[in-house]
């Protein structure tokens, strides 16, 4: 058998490879995202009912973490972070729909993962920067002592890597894992691990966001 | 099959497009609104205790007046029974002094009436004893009864002119 999984259409745009078929399902999941948070918070009701109780639970929960870790300022990156789960989270789920030739996951991309874990670095220093300023950021990199630096610096590339190859391993894995058993049992096991792959993508848009606000809550210190 | 390309920063670009989308038309509506319900919530609780406590306030300020009523309505009551126990006793003294009064009136009387009762009958009695006495002397006053009473008469001026001698 040819796994589907993780091959990508490439095209070439200004003198650049470009994966095709992760930008549409970017675009598509970035669609997905939109129409159901508009339509949850339009016209918002004091009560809330229905999509919108949804859309609030699973906010609230979240900005119930936000402002643990981050403390009282944590609206300077709300946005950023509830943006990142939900697009994580419909990304996930949108490549567990049992049809691989057809929808893939952005995010069993690394480009797509990269991309993110390069937002949450870049976040992280930009907040660090603004809350702390140029001198404390800097002197953090010698904590607790001088030769931490290479640690410290090392850990700035680390950081980010470890958020985008989890990401990416373990959604690309599904894909691959949920092809390799319609082939082998169609009927009856790819259910059960469709369910399984389902927690696992809430899962991970969990671990992605909440890594990011617990690497962002030095810089939120006051 | 795993490269990094170009799509990098199509992401990238991505990504911020749909954060500044879902800033402006979803979390800004929505965070409003979970704020609005925050406030509201706040502000009925507020309501509510503060609604309880006047309440609360009213009640006792009730429970005062009635005490207070009961305190005036007994006072009155206590004051009502005193005057007329007062009007009561002044009532008595009053019809005891009246039957005194009467009764020495009466006493007046009766002995005004005895007393003109035994002259009355005194008078009566010397009436009818002159009557007795006149009846007597009409009767036995003959010619023997007289000459002997003047000779008796005579006898005692007699004696009583010896006896002044």
């Amino acid at each position: 058998m040819e796994l589907h999984a993780g091959h990508h259409l490439v095209v070439q745009f200004l003198g650049m490879n470009v994966n095709l078929d992760t930008l549409m399902m970017t675009w598509l999941v970035a669609a997905l995202v939109i129409i159901v948070t508009v339509a949850a918070t339009r016209g918002p009701s004091l009560v809330p009912s229905g999509l919108q109780n949804a859309v609030e639970m699973v906010i609230e929960s979240l900005l119930d973490q936000f402002k643990e870790t981050l403390g009282p300022k944590y609206g300077q990156v709300v946005s950023v972070l509830l943006t990142m789960f939900l697009f994580i989270l419909f990304a996930n789920e949108l490549g567990m729909l049992p049809n691989p030739d057809i929808l893939a996951s952005p995010t069993n991309d690394l480009n797509t993962t990269v991309a993110l874990a390069l937002v949450s670095s870049f976040m992280v220093h930009l907040m660090a920067l603004k809350n702390q300023g140029f001198k404390r950021h800097f002197k953090h990199f010698f904590k607790p002592f001088a030769p931490f630096v290479i640690i410290n610096l090392m850990e700035e590339f680390t950081k980010p890597l470890t958020l985008a190859f989890r990401l990416f391993g373990n959604i690309l894995a599904g894909e691959i894992l949920m092809e390799v058993l319609y082939f082998l049992v169609p009927v009856g096991v790819p259910m059960v691990w469709l369910l399984f792959s389902l927690v696992i993508g809430l899962i991970q848009a969990f671990i992605f966001t909440i890594l990011t606000t617990s690497y962002l809550a030095p810089s939120f210190q006051e | 099959m795993v490269s990094i390309n170009g799509t990098l920063l199509f992401q990238f670009l991505n990504f911020f497009i749909l954060v500044a989308i879902l800033a402006k038309f979803a979390y800004k509506p929505l965070l409003k609104a979970l704020e609005d319900r925050r406030n509201k919530i706040a502000s009925d609780l507020d309501e509510a205790a503060q609604a309880r406590e006047s309440a609360e306030k009213m009640k006792t300020d009730y429970e005062a007046q009635i005490r207070n009523a009961r305190a005036e309505a007994q006072a009155i009551v206590d004051k009502a029974v005193k005057q007329a126990d007062k009007e009561a006793q002044a009532q008595l003294n009053a019809i005891r002094n009246q039957i005194t009064r009467e009764k020495e009136i009466a006493q007046a009387e009766i002995a005004n009436e005895r007393e003109a009762a035994i002259r009355a009958m005194r008078n009566e009695v010397v009436t009818l004893s002159m009557a007795v006495a006149e009846k007597l002397l009409k009767k036995n006053m003959d010619t023997d009864m007289n000459a002997k009473l003047i000779a008796d008469c005579i006898e005692k001026l007699h004696a009583q002119k010896a006896k002044g001698n």
